[in-house]
């Protein structure tokens, strides 16, 4: 997933913003916090289990949520599906960022499914948190709800449908280009929009 | 299947742009001068982690059930996390590979007790020597893990 190089001399203000933090490992948190703690968060609200998390969402207005793929009562990826689903406005739509360390085979397709807006592989790197936050802050995905999916868009790319698909959706355009159905341009005319023009300023 | 498409208003992209805070580099910065503070606390930790493993290692050798090595795996993916956070990236590096052994044969419904104990080795190697020195010697070791988890499980899965 490329991302836009962020320009290290760009101001960022994390000081409002409100933040979940769920990892199970007093550690791991330590380091969330001491990371969050630097990038400008004030007071991440933290929870070490699903049921806890599950709370908070239902009581605070949230801006992001930092999560970690193994919880203590949960898997991280059943809270974002639950999150999703939970039709709790507008946290249901709140960014996610998912980390994992090591993904179990069975798990690799619930990381995709599950509607988290990132996934972010541990360790973590300062660095790469931050990417991926300014990257969360900047996405504006449609948020989708249908029987097997609910979360931001997956496809965000937009490079049409996947090979050999006609595409599902109504402005899918198909892959092969078609015959012309107005007159070609003349030169004239392209070379018209070619030609630099004097504008006043 | 009815699909809906809903926009959101995204709280945070507005919040990022207020006047104030901080440059990226400041937020890098202090992000990594806060992780420094923690830096001895979260590395004794994650040793115990690796005691606590050590030491269950006859158990999980005697009686390799499901339960056991779930707690192994969890125990490895911490270690994992924690030492690559601190830069110990081979101890990091031999704890997921524990985790990759354990994963790969519950999918292949193989267990091999030499395999695992010669991660509980490998673990044991890299606590007692983070040595430069030492660093080729642990690649070598970290490279055996690899073919011997390949040797018991045969190749990686692919996702399902």
């Amino acid at each position: 997933m490329a991302t836009p190089p962020t320009n290290p001399k760009s101001k960022i203000n994390l000081e409002r913003a409100t933040v979940l933090l769920m990892d199970s490992s007093p550690q791991g948190m330590d380091i969330l916090v001491q990371v969050l703690g630097g990038f400008g968060v004030r007071t991440p609200l933290r929870a070490m289990a699903g049921a806890a998390a599950m709370d908070m969402v239902k009581s605070h207005l949230l801006d992001l949520i930092i999560i970690d793929a193994q919880l203590a009562d949960m898997d991280g990826y059943d809270f974002v599906k639950w999150l999703r689903t939970s039709k709790i406005e507008p946290n249901c739509a709140a960014p996610v960022i998912l980390m994992s360390g090591h993904t179990q085979v069975s798990n690799v397709t619930m990381g995709r499914d599950c509607g988290a807006s990132f996934l972010v592989a541990k360790p973590i790197v300062p660095r790469v948190l931050l990417d991926r936050v300014i990257w969360v802050a900047r996405e504006n995905r449609v948020f989708i709800e249908c029987p097997t999916y609910c979360g931001p868009d997956r496809r965000f790319k937009f490079v049409g449908p996947p090979p050999g698909t006609e595409g599902r959706r109504a402005d899918d355009l198909p892959l092969e280009v078609g015959m012309a159905n107005t007159p070609n341009m003349s030169q004239d005319a392209i070379d018209s929009l070619l030609q630099p023009q004097k504008a006043q300023l | 299947m009815t699909v809906t498409r809903r926009r959101f208003e995204n709280r945070l992209s507005k919040l990022i742009k207020l006047p104030g805070g901080k440059t990226v580099q400041e937020a890098m910065d202090d992000a990594e001068a806060n992780m420094e503070s923690i830096r001895d606390k979260v590395l004794g930790a994650m040793d115990k982690k690796v005691l606590q493993l050590l030491d269950s290692a006859a158990a999980v050798t005697a009686d390799p059930n499901p339960e056991a090595l779930t707690n192994c795996y969890n125990v490895a993916n911490e270690i994992f996390a924690l030492a690559g956070a601190f830069g110990k990236v081979q101890m990091g590096e031999a704890a997921y590979s524990l985790c990759e052994l354990i994963d790969r044969s519950r999918e292949a419904g193989k267990w091999s007790s030499p395999a695992f104990q010669a991660h509980m080795n490998a673990l044991r190697l890299m606590r007692h020597d983070d040595t430069e020195e030492g660093q080729e010697a642990r690649k070598v070791v970290l490279a055996g893990l690899r073919s011997v988890i390949d040797a018991v499980t045969g190749p990686p899965p692919k996702p399902r």
